[in-house]
């Protein structure tokens, strides 16, 4: 979902657009009224709509002109207006029928964000060469197009262990323990201990807290984000939590969390590349309302890739109708 | 006898004359009877430069930090050229490091330096080189303020070590010069009395105000100086304090949101100063957030909305061909209520904390003064009911200008008739004075939990709304 393509920033261009013409406009008329109206200028006498000093200009009334100004601006306005509807559609009305959603809980606190999973999520990186196949009862990491992987780092739950590679194969492999509902993950690395390859399993009701965790969300689904502001100590009855607000700059989305709103906001969007970007708070909410940072992180699911291409372009959005269903 | 006695004083004064030039010699570098150590004599004439690295800023407790000291003199040059065999001694160069307010200074090889005198002092192997490094021992609080105050002497190192005569060791040829270098701790401000800078900057915008009475005052003054009086002053300044007449408010107005907006605009310089550079630590983050708030406020409702009202008030009478305003009283009661209602927006700087919850003031984070860190700050409460007297003074401002178009035209004027500039004027005031200012909170719609009169609510048992205001909210 890079930003040029989504309806957002379609919106933006538009509405440049109009700015640009109406400042000309107006600008246009203003200067040109300095000009000739200027002091010491002769007005021109031979038309019925000189001016005279000292004469209230009844003369030059003109209702067609008068009207013009109130209805052509209201016009545009309204036309615009519900031009941007099309970006709060493209958010509210995801298209929640569709099978292939993700739902994900995101809390703010002051100040952090926390991602609850609502579904589980397995995920993998795609073009290392590298492929971890891991189900019950066997685990299986195969090196082949990858000559640097040195070191496979696995992590069941609580138990971490370190494994070494001997040649393409997998040395010492134990016993995998396929559990759903542990926090899973299988790291790769070269001999210098840089990160190649990451699958991961991140199991229902996982949380991920920023800013030392990104949120993790799958490409070509419509992530259905389900907000609430909650407060830090829910002991102290004083405080229901502050405004924040979820902003992707580069997505051009952002959406309120409101306090002591059962229900909660929602935010209905598809990525369809994968990516890393930065998440900012939007809303002011306190003393470290600066330092309220984090990412998310765009991945494929274990054994697909971000092929799809949602085919929002700039190029061929002729107007806002034509997004539904929260694709950007 | 007088003769005497301006001897003593001419003796007296050039003795105190002679004071700082001995104490900047501590004894020489040491007096310590050690070779090229004894009192040196030699003239401090600048040549030599005492170059410190690797001190921080401000120390850390108990924390051990190297740093070099290097002297650097491009004037002399070594006697016979750094050559043993023309009568070089090997002497470069000595130091003398004495250090107050806690903490200690050792020099990383041992051989090189002696305690001598209360200072730390070079050794006959500390002689051989213009360069020399040292362990810093910062003291074990860091409140403390430690001053190292630096000898460095630059030799040629003729003759013979120790000898009377002998280059650079006492006698002659010796190029000293003195370096302090201060370094505090990490909390050493706090004993030091500082004041934020909002607060030091609001008291100078006080100051400012005053300033501009006084220039008034003189203005008047300069006009007729013989006949002034304090009374006359007042003569003259009452009726502008008194005025109803709109072109009056009008000007007052307009002199009261530029003074504003220029208020407004030195807070913006501040912070943006600090967001001039990544990880820049000129404002704290409860300063920078006061600042923002209070130059949103300032700029909006101190400077741009009071020059609207000043710009109405002396135009739109004029162009509809009124007399005046529909409530001339009115009108001046809001500039005073807009007036007043300032120091209660700036008093949170005095009283501890200058508001922080920026111009748009959301609930529930404004009404949550009593919660630590995770609330607003204390300033917040005064900083809500100033801006109740805001909203009292627009509103009355509006419905002033409405009502005069409504009922004041001149004959003839019918609506279709007004200058289109008054049309738009009069819906301008529909749209900004009438909503933004009654409740502009409840007019960004969406899905606020809290019911327009929240904050009032619980903003009035800690504070003393004023009635009337209470009254203007609610209807």
């Amino acid at each position: 979902m890079p930003a040029e393509d989504t309806v957002f920033y379609v919106l933006y261009d538009k509405f440049m657009f109009w700015s640009i013409l109406v400042a000309i406009f107006t600008f246009g008329w203003l200067f040109t009224a300095i000009l000739r109206y200027r002091d010491g200028v002769e007005p021109d006498t031979t038309k019925l709509d000189h001016i005279e000093v000292g004469a209230f200009p009844v003369d030059r009334h003109n209702t067609k002109l008068e009207l013009a100004f109130y209805i052509l601006p209201t016009i545009l306005v309204v036309w615009l207006t519900v031009m941007a509807l099309g970006s709060n559609s493209a958010v509210w009305n995801y298209d929640d029928t569709d099978e292939e959603t993700f739902p994900i809980t995101v809390n703010a606190y002051q100040w952090y964000f926390e991602f609850v999973y609502e579904e589980s999520l397995t995920w993998e990186d795609t073009d290392t060469g590298i492929n971890v196949e891991w189900s019950a009862g066997s685990m299986q990491v195969s090196a082949d197009g990858n000559t640097a992987a040195a070191s496979v780092e696995v992590k069941m739950g609580s138990i971490e262990s370190e494994l070494f590679f001997n040649g393409s194969t997998l040395a010492g492999m134990p016993t995998a323990m396929y559990n759903t509902f542990q926090h899973n993950h299988v790291k790769v690395y070269d001999v210098d201990g840089l990160l190649l390859h990451t699958w991961e399993h991140i199991p229902v009701n996982h949380k991920l807290i920023t800013p030392s965790n990104p949120m993790i969300i799958p490409c070509d689904e419509v992530i259905i984000a389900n907000m609430h502001s909650l407060p830090v100590d829910p002991s102290d009855t004083r405080n229901v939590g502050v405004q924040h607000a979820f902003w992707v700059p580069e997505w051009g989305m952002k959406e309120d969390f409101v306090p002591g709103l059962e229900s909660g906001t929602t935010l209905g969007f598809m990525p369809d590349d994968a990516g890393t970007f930065p998440i900012r708070c939007a809303e002011y909410c306190g003393l470290q309302h600066s330092v309220m940072t984090g990412e998310v992180m765009v991945v494929a699911r274990a054994g697909q890739d971000c092929s799809f291409d949602s085919g929002v372009k700039k190029s061929d959005s002729s107007s806002a109708d034509n997004y539904n269903g929260g694709e950007m | 006898m007088q003769r005497r006695t301006i001897a003593l004083l001419g003796l007296v004064i050039a003795s105190l004359m002679l004071i700082p030039q001995f104490s900047a010699m501590p004894g020489g570098i040491g007096s310590g009877a050690n070779a090229g150590c004894t009192c040196h004599a030699g003239g401090n004439d600048g040549s030599t430069v005492i170059l410190v690295e690797g001190l921080p800023e401000v120390f850390n407790a108990s924390e051990t930090y190297l740093f070099t000291i290097t002297l650097v003199n491009d004037e002399m040059t070594l006697y016979g050229n750094g050559d043993p065999a023309q009568g070089w001694s090997g002497v470069q160069a000595g130091f003398r490091i004495l250090v107050e307010g806690g903490g200690s200074v050792t020099t990383v090889d041992e051989s090189y330096s002696q305690t001598m005198d209360g200072g730390l002092t070079h050794t006959d192997d500390g002689n051989k080189f213009r360069s020399w490094e040292f362990e810093y021992t910062a003291p074990g609080s860091d409140t403390d303020t430690t001053e190292i105050t630096i000898i460095g002497n630059a030799v040629s190192g003729g003759a013979v070590s120790g000898g009377a005569t002998g280059a650079g060791d006492g006698a002659g040829n010796d190029y000293w010069s003195i370096k302090s270098v201060t370094v505090p701790g990490l909390n050493a401000e706090a004993k030091a009395p500082t004041a934020p800078p909002l607060v030091i900057l609001l008291t100078a915008i006080g100051l400012a105000i005053s300033v501009i009475l006084l220039g008034t005052m003189w203005v008047f003054y300069q006009r007729n100086p013989q006949t002034f009086t304090i009374g006359n002053f007042w003569g003259y300044l009452k009726p502008w304090l008194t005025t109803t007449d709109h072109k009056e408010v009008g000007i007052l107005y307009f002199l009261f949101g530029f003074f504003f907006f220029l208020v407004g605009g030195v807070l913006a310089l501040l912070f943006r100063i600090q967001l001039a550079l990544p990880e820049n630590d000129f404002l704290t983050q409860q300063e920078y957030n006061s600042f923002f708030t209070l130059h949103g406020t300032t700029m909006i409702f101190l400077g741009a909305m009071p020059m609207i009202a000043g710009f109405l008030n002396y135009v739109l009478p004029l162009q509809i061909g009124a007399k005046d305003l529909a409530f001339p009283r009115i009108n001046a009661m809001g500039l005073w209520l807009l007036v007043f209602s300032t120091p209660l927006i700036f008093s949170g700087i005095w009283s501890g904390e200058g508001a922080d919850i920026t111009w748009v003031m959301y609930p529930p984070y404004s009404s949550l003064s009593d919660a630590g860190d995770y609330g607003a700050n204390a300033g917040a409460t005064a900083f809500l009911a100033g801006m109740m007297m805001l909203g009292a003074s627009s509103t009355l401002g509006g419905v002033n200008f409405i009502t005069t178009v409504f009922t004041m035209r001149a004959p003839g004027i019918t609506w279709m008739k007004m200058p289109v500039h008054m049309v738009c004027i009069r819906e301008r005031i529909h749209a900004l004075y009438v909503p933004t200012c009654i409740d502009y909170r409840c007019c960004f719609p969406r899905l606020r939990p809290y019911d327009r009169f929240d904050v009032l609510h619980k903003r009035r048992r800690s504070v003393a709304v004023p009635a009337p205001v209470l009254v203007l909210r609610a209807s």
